[in-house]
């Protein structure tokens, strides 16, 4: 297929034209939103679903299989917040704190994204590695605790007055990524999947399975309007963010792609691996930012991750990594 | 059995700061709170969260003295970079001794 084709591909899948339903509606100023608690019903849905699976397909595979994928993800874990931070400061010359609350959310991954690259390669008829879900929950802390600490390092050294509160603060920050609803359910999901093994899976599997699609594109709908809400702040907060939004993830998508590759994933797994690397956490980073860095403008985050970075990804960043991943493997 | 008057001290914040000040004003020797989800939206605010307008509402009903006491810590800590209001209003109680500290 040509890059023509797999776009084209691309935009009109449920998931693309569903995200896409939701911000015309917002656009439109329609009142229309999914409920609250539908919503978070269907995050907490999905995120033990591609658990469990994960963990049922990590029971049959070996530690030497993983080993340098997962190596290639702590790999990344590391480098793209220092990346981010670097870009956001010498490109976008943002201010220390905001430039790490930025990093912090490139620095960590968002599970739907993860979620539509796996959709789109199965879509071209690829797989992923099974054990990719482990490589997500491995994905998303490392860079939320490499921003902050770069953030707190740099508030501490320009202001003498670090209360001492810090250390509390700390703690409770660890404890609520560790303890975030994404964290539980990809990890608890995983452990189950792990413990149980297939046949176990097996009476449970429709549940999970055959409502996954339908399921992502309700969130996708709603994924949609919250983006939507955030395109008007993109004016108050400037338009340097539109292309450092885009800019970041090729950049990591590209090295993501590039170390799956060298770590033995498959053209599916590396797509994937780059996907996780070029997105943007909206879930996990938000409220851990939020607490640790309160200096830290939120619209400049929220709306980076929300309306640039994961549009670009969901349209045109997974099947450039695609390609990208392919032209690799030769 | 005889009214007393109280305060009411009422917090609308993010939703992020919600734990924190149920902390604060624990310490500080509130003995219970209530908490609701509501939205609104509020004057030159930095929104936060998933869903921008969504807020958290706390309620806690206190003695007088410990109402300002509530009010000023939360000024001093939160007022300067986060998004939240707080205000006290008088109200009329039975039974104080359930809103002491055993």
């Amino acid at each position: 297929m040509t890059a023509f084709e797999i776009l084209r591909t691309n935009l009109l899948s449920p998931i693309v034209l569903a995200f896409v339903l939701g911000v015309v509606t917002k656009l439109m100023k329609s009142e229309l939103s999914l409920p609250k608690d539908l919503y978070s019903s269907l995050s907490i849905y999905l995120l033990l679903a591609i658990g469990l699976k994960g963990g049922v397909e990590l029971s049959e595979s070996t530690f030497q299989i993983i080993a340098w994928p997962a190596f290639a993800t702590l790999v990344l874990g590391c480098v793209t917040p220092i990346s981010a931070y670097i870009i956001m400061r010498k490109l976008g010359r943002f201010g220390q704190v905001d430039a790490a609350a930025l990093a912090a959310h490139y620095g960590s991954v968002s599970a739907v994204t993860f979620i539509a690259a796996n959709q789109f390669i199965e879509h071209m008829g690829k797989t992923a590695e099974g054990f990719m879900p482990a490589l997500l929950t491995l994905l998303e802390s490392p860079g939320i605790h490499i921003a902050l600490a770069i953030g707190a390092l740099k508030r501490a050294k320009n202001n003498s007055l670090v209360s001492s509160g810090d250390k509390k603060t700390k703690s409770a920050i660890f404890h609520e990524i560790l303890t975030g609803r994404s964290m539980i359910l990809l990890v608890g999901g995983l452990v189950i999947g792990l413990l149980m093994g297939a046949n176990a899976y097996e009476p449970i599997k429709p549940f999970f399975e055959t409502g996954f699609k339908g399921a992502l594109v309700l969130f996708l709908l709603e994924m949609g309007i919250v983006a939507g809400a955030r395109l008007s702040d993109l004016k108050k907060v400037g338009l340097p963010l539109i292309p450092l939004g885009i800019l970041l993830p090729i950049l990591h998508g590209a090295l993501g792609v590039f170390l799956g590759h060298w770590s033995g994933l498959s053209v599916g797994g590396a797509t994937v691996l780059g996907a996780m690397a070029a997105s943007a956490s909206y879930i996990a980073a938000p409220p851990a930012v939020r607490m640790t860095l309160p200096e830290a403008n939120p619209t400049y985050y929220l709306t980076a991750s929300l309306a640039v970075t994961f549009p670009f990804n969901l349209v045109v960043g997974i099947p450039l990594f695609f390609k990208f991943a392919e032209w690799l493997a030769g | 059995m005889k009214l007393m008057n109280f305060k009411l001290v009422t917090i609308i914040c993010e939703p992020v700061l919600s734990s924190s000040i149920l902390t604060i004003s624990q310490d500080l020797g509130a003995t219970g709170f209530t908490v609701t989800e509501v939205r609104g939206q509020g004057n030159g605010e930095k929104s936060s969260g998933e869903i921008p307008d969504l807020k958290s509402k706390i309620e806690i009903v206190v003695e007088p003295q410990l109402a300002l006491k509530i009010m000023k810590a939360l000024a001093e800590k939160f007022f300067e970079n986060y998004s939240l209001i707080t205000y006290s209003s008088d109200i009329s109680i039975l039974r104080p001794e359930k809103f002491e500290r055993v």
